[in-house]
């Protein structure tokens, strides 16, 4: 097993190391470590304008506006399926205002079958502040999700707030002119791989108080394994399980065996 | 929904930027319906990235066909027999009401290659079928000889009203603006928009299949729904009040 939530009140136990990352997949899959839900915020988000998609080469970069049903209706439609999960269920938080975040912790805290929330973070909000007042709210661990361009300058700070875990990280930002305009979206696909791992390196290097799971371009399992060599504990598989559904758990299968840094964490 | 390797049969332009893709795929051919569609990648590669989404065109005993752009890779390469990997079926079949006899089809530009299976359909139920396609440019003229005789077939950028009146259930295939402009028509004969009456195939990028991903999120007036799952077919009713805003 690998303990993520080290010396907390709750436990947020794993029992593999790969992960299905918020967005990653929603078909029911029964051999990762967790699964991670799509993006939520507190009341229905309709989404972006389109375009939302835009391929380039070694991947695609997408602006989805963190469109979803709102918390209320997730919880009406699947709380049932989470309170029987054999797996963890992390209910991931897209970016919005605190008091929404705090709110959302405040419902989720004792519902039974969520194991953890993970914030996904922007470097537009005040990452220490907003952590602590979540971390107010509830006793469930919390992943903190970085965006890659500030991770390296808040992440212990994070820890420091409360974050019980830190994932590295948030898809890339980058943009292409349409019409004449900038038009932004986050990187997924293998393009992403490098810049994840980079970060995942660096701040493993820090050897803060809380485990890494690393989020960004893995496809196959030798991506997996550079992360964990990286110092990563675990791995979230994302727009992978769009090209080829059950990938997190072939990862998965393959990785039996293979010696982790989750070991230390034992 | 199942992942299936598929051999392609054929591969050829129906006409303008519509790219006719077969396979022999038997256990598919039986199980998808109109307003259903398929993601297929070449395993391969990554290269495309993102699955493509193929939009039914017609089945035919054990084989299936599916348009897609003509300028897509996954169009451009494909050779008949080449495998492809499928997600299918996808999304929820059109539903008509079993009393409809009377069938609409209302199509905009190259879009209206996807209302073809359900014309053919409709056709096969013994309903008649009348199909209005709006032009997109001179190349993109609708090729009538895709059609079955039994459909009547109308080029125009209207919709008459004499068949707005005529029709008991209508599906369309075209951009928000042009649905927004059909409710307009219907309610300008009927007086009021009923629930059933239209369906719209809602055309926006679909890159997993499961509502994962959000990004074919169509926000609904029952709320925000995954278009890979909930349609692409929508009722008018849901769909064209909320893109007004």
């Amino acid at each position: 097993m690998i303990e993520l939530a080290l010396n907390w009140k709750r436990n947020l136990a794993l029992n593999h190391p790969i992960l299905l990352a918020a967005g990653g997949c929603s078909i029911d899959s029964t051999s990762v470590g967790a699964i991670v839900t799509m993006p939520l915020t507190l009341r229905p988000r309709a989404g972006a304008a389109m375009p939302r998609v835009i391929e380039i080469p070694g991947g695609v970069l997408m602006r989805t506006g963190a469109a979803n049903p709102g918390l209320s209706r997730i919880l009406r439609e699947h709380r049932r399926d989470w309170e029987q999960s054999k797996i963890p269920i992390l209910i991931a938080f897209a970016s919005q205002g605190v008091n929404d975040w705090a709110a959302m912790a405040t419902q989720l805290d004792n519902i039974a079958g969520v194991s953890g929330i993970e914030l996904h973070l922007n470097p537009a909000m005040d990452a220490i502040d907003t952590i602590r007042i979540v971390r107010a709210a509830t006793e469930l661990p919390i992943l903190a999700k970085l965006d890659l361009d500030n991770a390296r300058e808040i992440a212990a700070d994070c820890v420091e707030a409360g974050a019980n875990v830190l994932v590295i990280g948030r898809a890339p930002r980058g943009m292409r002119i349409i019409d004449g305009k900038p038009w932004f979206g986050r990187l997924y696909g293998p393009a992403a791989k490098p810049f994840a791992l980079q970060v995942v390196a660096d701040i493993a290097a820090l050897k803060l108080d809380a485990p890494i799971i690393a989020c960004g371009g893995a496809h196959f399992t030798d991506d997996a394994r550079e992360f964990l060599a990286a110092g990563a504990v675990a791995v979230e598989i994302d727009s992978a399980e769009w090209i080829e559904p059950g990938m997190a758990e072939k990862i998965g299968a393959e990785m039996i065996g293979t010696r982790t840094n989750a070991d230390e964490h034992r | 929904m199942k992942q299936i390797s598929c051999r392609v049969t054929d591969n050829r332009t129906l006409w303008s930027d519509v790219q006719r893709l077969a396979f022999n795929a038997p256990e598919l051919a039986h199980a998808i319906r109109p307003g259903q569609f398929a993601l297929a990648r070449d395993a391969s590669t990554l290269d495309p990235y993102l699955r493509r989404t193929l939009w039914l065109y017609q089945v035919d005993g054990d084989h299936v066909a599916f348009t897609l752009s003509a300028r897509d890779p996954l169009a451009v390469r494909a050779r008949a027999g080449d495998v492809l990997d499928l997600l299918a079926p996808l999304g929820h079949a059109i539903e008509f009401d079993t009393n409809a006899r009377h069938i609409l089809l209302v199509g905009e530009s190259t879009r209206t290659a996807r209302l073809i299976v359900v014309a053919h359909t409709a056709i096969a139920r013994g309903c008649e079928v009348v199909l209005v396609a709006k032009p997109g440019s001179a190349k993109d003229d609708f090729p009538i000889q895709l059609l079955s005789p039994a459909i009547e077939y109308r080029a125009s950028d209207m919709v008459d009203a004499e068949l707005i009146a005529w029709a008991d259930t209508m599906v369309a295939s075209g951009s928000s603006e042009f649905y927004r402009a059909l409710a307009d028509s219907i309610r300008a004969v009927r007086y009021r928009l009923e629930p059933g009456l239209a369906h719209v195939l809602v055309d926006v990028p679909m890159p997993c299949g499961t509502g994962a991903c959000c990004a074919c999120a169509v926000d609904t007036a029952r709320g925000v729904r995954w278009a890979c799952v909930d349609g692409p077919a929508f009722d008018l009713v849901e769909f064209e009040n909320r893109t007004r805003r």
